[in-house]
């Protein structure tokens, strides 16, 4: 049962904390010269990094206000822990360069507080079969869940304003589904994440003020893909995060190995000297999803993230009519 | 203003979701026509593997296939253009 009066003040505090945090730790990353270039600018201005940090705080104590108000359960636990791990991840990326290959390994292991607390059920549910029997298929799968959801969300993470941007919608998405579905339990700390990334998308939309870095980046594919996991919509969760999951696939399948992208050497996008992005014809360069968008015409960089943000509603609209399917049974299966 | 290929995006993302869809009807198919011994358990898992398997090559051949195109007749035209 969905408490309404939590459902609105939690992600009130959640939005309050990190839109407070955020200018703060801006500041402390300028101070100690934690900055990045902004590529896709022809003046290439120097912007803090690591900005995301303000939504893992705001998140976690809006979780320690939600224990206070007896909110908290055992999934919304295991899902908060699996995202940190995530983002702890993400952090080490930010200060000492993990590289391309030990990064993607090490998310393996944000699963370990979901099955060590057995926060989840090996009969996933799919359109048309309510419920699978993959026992050993299942727990084959499961130590990826939160690996490729964290990696596929860092990875579209291009342009200014794509993350919040592009999971705005997903947990949106998994909240309306966990509603659809009977309440799961995941429908309160998925809105507190997105009042957290609304007030983050004030700093890092276009042009952007920071940058979210591989720790917000992390956490928040993190927490994605451990609500879908606790929650049982991970179909749901794969048909919302198809834009990420494309931009993923779609690099990976074209450079054929993992890799760190400061090491590609064929861009997939080029900043012109009008300041619009172009793709590039080099056929080494990866397709990526930026680069698919601009295959008719160069584009502003705002232009794009407004695209991101289309893409990613419609795929979470097709993900909330996939969660009703799943709850149709075909032939009586 | 939106990108000019967000359309085409859209296009390709509903057809490997009703891929997906399509996919689900025949493992559900599956499930109801096949005796439920161990061994066609097994054989249905590496079905169903093998349908996800081809939905995601599907996906990623029409895709690639789609981008070279739209490239080569975009960025040529406007090569000759300049």
């Amino acid at each position: 049962m969905i408490n309404s009066i939590n459902l609105i003040i939690l992600p009130i505090i959640s939005f309050i904390l990190t839109f407070l945090l955020t200018p703060l730790i801006m500041k402390f990353m300028i101070k100690i010269g934690k900055t990045g270039i902004d590529i896709h600018k022809l003046n290439k201005p120097m912007i803090p990094d690591m900005g995301g940090l303000s939504i893992i705080l705001g998140i976690l104590i809006s979780a320690i206000v939600m224990y206070m108000l007896n909110e908290l359960t055992a999934i919304v636990i295991a899902s908060l822990l699996a995202a940190l791990i995530a983002g702890i991840i993400g952090l080490l990326d930010d200060i000492f360069n993990l590289g391309g290959i030990l990064k993607p390994v090490l998310t393996i292991f944000a699963f370990l507080p979901i099955w060590l607390m057995g926060t989840y059920s090996p009969h996933p549910a799919l359109p048309f079969i309510p419920g699978t029997r993959l026992f050993i298929v299942y727990s084959l799968l499961l130590p990826f869940s939160i690996a490729v959801t964290a990696n596929a969300v860092n990875m579209l993470d291009v342009i200014n304003g794509a993350t919040p941007l592009t999971t705005i919608p997903v947990f949106i998405a998994l909240a309306v589904s966990g509603v659809l579905l009977g309440g799961r339990g995941i429908e309160v700390i998925s809105m507190v994440a997105v009042a957290s990334l609304i007030a983050f998308y004030y700093y890092n939309k276009y042009p952007a003020r920071t940058f979210m870095g591989n720790a917000g980046d992390f956490f928040i594919g993190g927490l994605i893909g451990a609500l879908a996991v606790t929650g049982r919509l991970e179909i749901v969760g794969i048909v919302a995060l198809m834009p990420q999951i494309m931009n993923g696939f779609y690099i990976l399948s074209s450079m054929k190995r993992l890799f760190e992208h400061r090491s590609v050497k064929d861009k997939p996008v080029k900043l012109r000297e009008d300041g619009l992005l172009e793709a590039s014809d080099n056929p080494k360069a990866p397709i990526s999803l930026l680069r698919l968008l601009l295959m008719k015409s160069p584009e502003h960089e705002k232009d794009l993230a407004t695209s991101f943000f289309i893409l990613s509603l419609v795929s979470c609209v097709l993900a909330i009519i996939t969660a009703y399917l799943t709850t149709i049974r075909l032939w009586g299966v | 203003m939106v990108a000019k290929a967000t359309g085409d995006i859209i296009i390709i993302m509903f057809l490997s979701w009703l891929m997906l869809i399509g996919v689900s009807i025949v493992m559900a198919l599956l499930l109801q026509e096949l005796p439920k011994s161990i061994l066609l358990s097994i054989i249905r898992v590496f079905i169903g593997i093998a349908l996800i398997g081809l939905w995601l090559l599907t996906w990623f051949k029409l895709v690639s296939f789609y981008f070279w195109r739209k490239i080569k007749r975009n960025y040529m035209k406007r090569s000759k253009i300049l």
